[in-house]
């Protein structure tokens, strides 16, 4: 460890440092010298020449006793100021936060330069397999993006670590760490669910580099800022049907598009009353149902309704929105996965859920259903089809290529603010502010003492 | 942090005129009685022992409220139908001389040293005046200004002149000595001198001391002149003075604490007892006041003939 220098744990007290100033100047406006009339001036001149001629700096007029008050009320404020040093740990962990925002996996393009992505979305056809993968790395997605910006302007900062001391943390997901030189391969590619913007300020702490787009328009205290800056990005913000929704820069326009269906994944597993309300929903909305025969991965469609983790079988009586329906319940749904948080769709009538977990979670892209069977409900046929049909469209995520307008926006010119070393407390037991307090006192007695001695 | 030097623009001293108050007559009549009355009785141990060769009877006068009744002549009483006062030749047609610096430094104060000394001079001429004897009263200057006092003389004329009087100018040790010559009075029995002798020496005063001739020397000095303390001035807070002798002009430079007050103080202890041991070889009396005395306490101590 090393010492840096002093931090102020109290800053606003330092304001208090006036007050000596002001009484400095205050005694020097009045310090004039006294002209006296006396009878006795030569035995003055023989107390003058009787004793020795003080040192220059006696001659100011300022009286001492006003002086040491002086220094005795600057020590106090400075002791006010809970001065404490900061010791930089030798053991220094950067630790990169990562903005997975959607827009960070857009193409970096100068600020103001507008350019488009998906590069065929403003004819209205995606790219090749006639999907537009947001993975950079991949499909035909652009080949340097804002994230590959803001990163290129950290190496010189990682590069100097050492690799053991670098640590990765998802800025939506910051329970998580990789340690390594290189960012993680999984932070390449644009999250399947789209992440919120960061609160970066939950992360300015010192040893803290921020990797993101746009600069915050505040800077950090004590994290450091690797922001990528980049013009405005066009294309699809959403579709529907076979129409795209297209932002061309100034505002939004519809084309026609095969690729602009989405696509919904259903596990055969699933009962099939819910089945048979999926396949109707999906004509309904123009989505396209993926056969489980299809190669295609989790990830490449936007909504995936599958079944929960398996269990022991329990009978159940199910229903919401005016209908029911008794089923056979397996295992549970769970509340999360690898994309994030999933929230409870209560149907338990008969309170199982209590012992037994959720029987129906969903979140963006996902549905679960830990139901292995389904009678045919009773109630309302149009009920249980509303009812499951608001999950499904509540659920199902916007065509792959498809950015909001406000990611797709101008991110500014690139910044950096290097990141504050990691500093360590020497210690809560820090005596600096006892030692001013004790020199202020001291300063104090001092002046009390000469100017009762005058 | 101290120097000194000279300068024309010197500052005129706080208190240079002198006031009296309404009730100051009413004080020294009854200074005047007292002190009477303390005189009488010292006349009447004189007369006592004048067998042996004591004080020649001169005369009468009449007598005054305050007199002892013992110097009531009786027999002449009887003659004249009229209280008549015995007159020795000590106390009748004594001549007195007050003199009374009036230079600029008797104007430092407050209280003005030249006020306490004006004050005393009225008291010192009361009495004379009720003791039949003549007192001249001087301030020496280039045309010294003089006015006597005897029994027909109204105090109120006293203090009026004196009211005339401002502290200005210089006045030397030989000035305060040869003022009695100098106003037409070479035979005083008694000699005042009301001064702070800041510009006198010793041996200038006790030249004044003759056979038969009771000198007092009253030296004022103002408070700040007494202890080395600065007089109050609530704007300034530092302790640098500089001393100016209003006479000369003169200026020294000090910063004025705790520790110069007492070398001071020892100073001014050296320049006392100088005085009181030419005064004491030379029988003359000297006193030392505070400005802030009651001109009572300086007058009776001054009329004290024996030091």
């Amino acid at each position: 460890m090393s010492l840096a220098a002093l931090t102020l744990e109290s800053p606003a007290a330092l304001a208090l440092v006036v007050l000596p100033v002001l009484l400095y100047v205050a005694a020097r406006r009045y310090a004039r010298e006294r002209v006296e009339t006396t009878g006795t001036v030569e035995i003055w001149r023989r107390v003058v020449e009787s004793r020795p001629v003080a040192a220059p700096r006696a001659r100011r007029g300022v009286p001492p006793w006003i002086r040491a008050a002086c220094v005795a009320l600057a020590l106090g404020a400075l002791a006010l100021a809970r001065p404490r040093p900061e010791v930089i740990a030798d053991d220094t962990t950067l630790e990169i936060v990562v903005d997975r925002s959607p827009s960070m996996y857009l193409p970096m393009s100068p600020s103001g330069v507008a350019t488009s992505w998906p590069a065929s979305s403003s004819s209205g056809s995606t790219s090749s397999s006639s999907n537009p993968n947001p993975n950079p790395n991949a499909n035909g997605a652009p080949a340097r993006t804002r994230l590959d910006a803001a990163l290129d302007a950290a190496r010189a900062e990682i590069a100097r670590r050492d690799p053991a001391r670098v640590a990765w943390i998802d800025a939506s997901a910051p329970g998580r760490r990789e340690v390594g030189r290189e960012m993680p391969r999984e932070f390449a590619r644009a999250p399947r669910v789209p992440r919120a913007e960061v609160e970066f300020a939950a992360h300015d702490r010192p040893g803290v580099l921020w990797i993101t787009d746009r600069a915050p328009a505040v800077s950090p205290r004590h994290a450091g800022v690797s922001a990528s800056g980049g013009g405005p990005v066009t294309g699809p913000v959403a579709a529907r049907h076979d129409v795209w929704l297209t932002w061309d820069g100034t505002r939004l326009i519809e084309r026609a598009g095969a690729e602009a269906r989405a696509r919904v994944r259903l596990d055969p597993r699933l009962p099939e009353p819910i089945v048979a309300v999926a396949r109707i929903w999906a004509e309904t909305r123009g989505v396209r149902v993926v056969e489980t025969d299809e190669d295609m991965e989790r990830e490449d469609v936007e909504l995936d309704v599958r079944r929960g983790s398996p269990g022991a079988p329990r009978a159940a009586l199910v229903g919401r929105d005016g209908w029911t329906a008794r089923a056979t319940v397996e295992g549970s749904a769970p509340t999360s996965d690898a994309d994030g948080a999933l929230d409870p769709w209560p149907t338990d009538v008969e309170g199982v859920d209590a012992g037994g977990g959720e029987i129906v979670t969903h979140g963006p892209g996902r549905v679960v259903i830990a139901m292995a069977s389904m009678d045919e409900p009773r109630g309302d046929p149009a009920a249980f089809a509303v009812s499951w049909s608001r999950l499904l469209s509540q659920s199902l995520l916007a065509p792959v290529g498809c950015v909001g307008v406000d990611e797709r926006a101008d991110a500014g010119d690139a910044a950096w603010i290097a990141p504050r070393p990691t500093v360590a407390r020497a210690g809560e037991e820090s005596n600096w502010t006892a030692i001013l307090a004790i020199a202020a006192c001291v300063a104090a007695v001092w002046a009390l003492t000469l100017r009762l001695s005058r | 942090m101290t120097r000194s030097s000279t300068r024309r623009d010197v500052p005129a001293p706080a208190c240079p005129t002198v006031r009296f108050a309404p009730e100051f007559a009413a004080r020294v009549e009854r200074f005047t009685e007292l002190t009477r009355a303390r005189l009488a009785r010292r006349e009447e141990f004189g007369r006592t022992s004048a067998a042996s060769g004591g004080h020649d009877f001169v005369g009468y006068r009449p007598y005054h409220e305050g007199d002892d009744p013992r110097t009531i002549d009786w027999a002449a009483y009887a003659r004249s139908d009229r209280p008549l006062v015995r007159l020795t030749r000590r106390e009748a047609g004594e001549r007195w001389v007050i003199v009374i610096d009036a230079s600029a430094s008797m104007g430092v104060g407050p209280p003005g040293k030249l006020q306490l000394a004006a004050e005393t001079a009225v008291a010192l001429g009361s009495v004379a005046r009720r003791s039949g004897a003549v007192a001249r009263v001087i301030v020496p200057a280039s045309s010294p200004r003089v006015f006597d006092v005897s029994a027909r003389t109204r105090l109120a004329d006293l203090t009026a002149f004196l009211e005339r009087v401002a502290a200005a100018g210089s006045c030397s040790g030989s000035d305060l000595a040869l003022a009695p010559a100098r106003a037409g009075v070479s035979h005083a029995a008694r000699v005042f001198v009301l001064s702070d002798l800041l510009s006198a020496e010793p041996g200038e005063l006790m030249a004044l001391s003759e056979r038969h001739r009771s000198v007092s020397i009253v030296r004022v000095l103002a408070p700040a002149e007494w202890d080395g303390s600065v007089s109050g001035n609530s704007s300034t807070v530092g302790d640098r003075v500089e001393w100016v002798d209003p006479e000369q002009g003169t200026r020294v430079r000090i910063d004025v604490d705790a520790r110069t007050r007492e070398r001071y103080e020892e100073e001014l202890g050296v320049e006392l007892e100088r005085w009181r041991r030419a005064a004491g070889r030379a029988r003359v009396r000297h006193d030392v006041h505070a400005s802030t005395a009651p001109f009572e306490d300086v007058a009776a101590r001054a009329l004290e003939r024996d030091s």
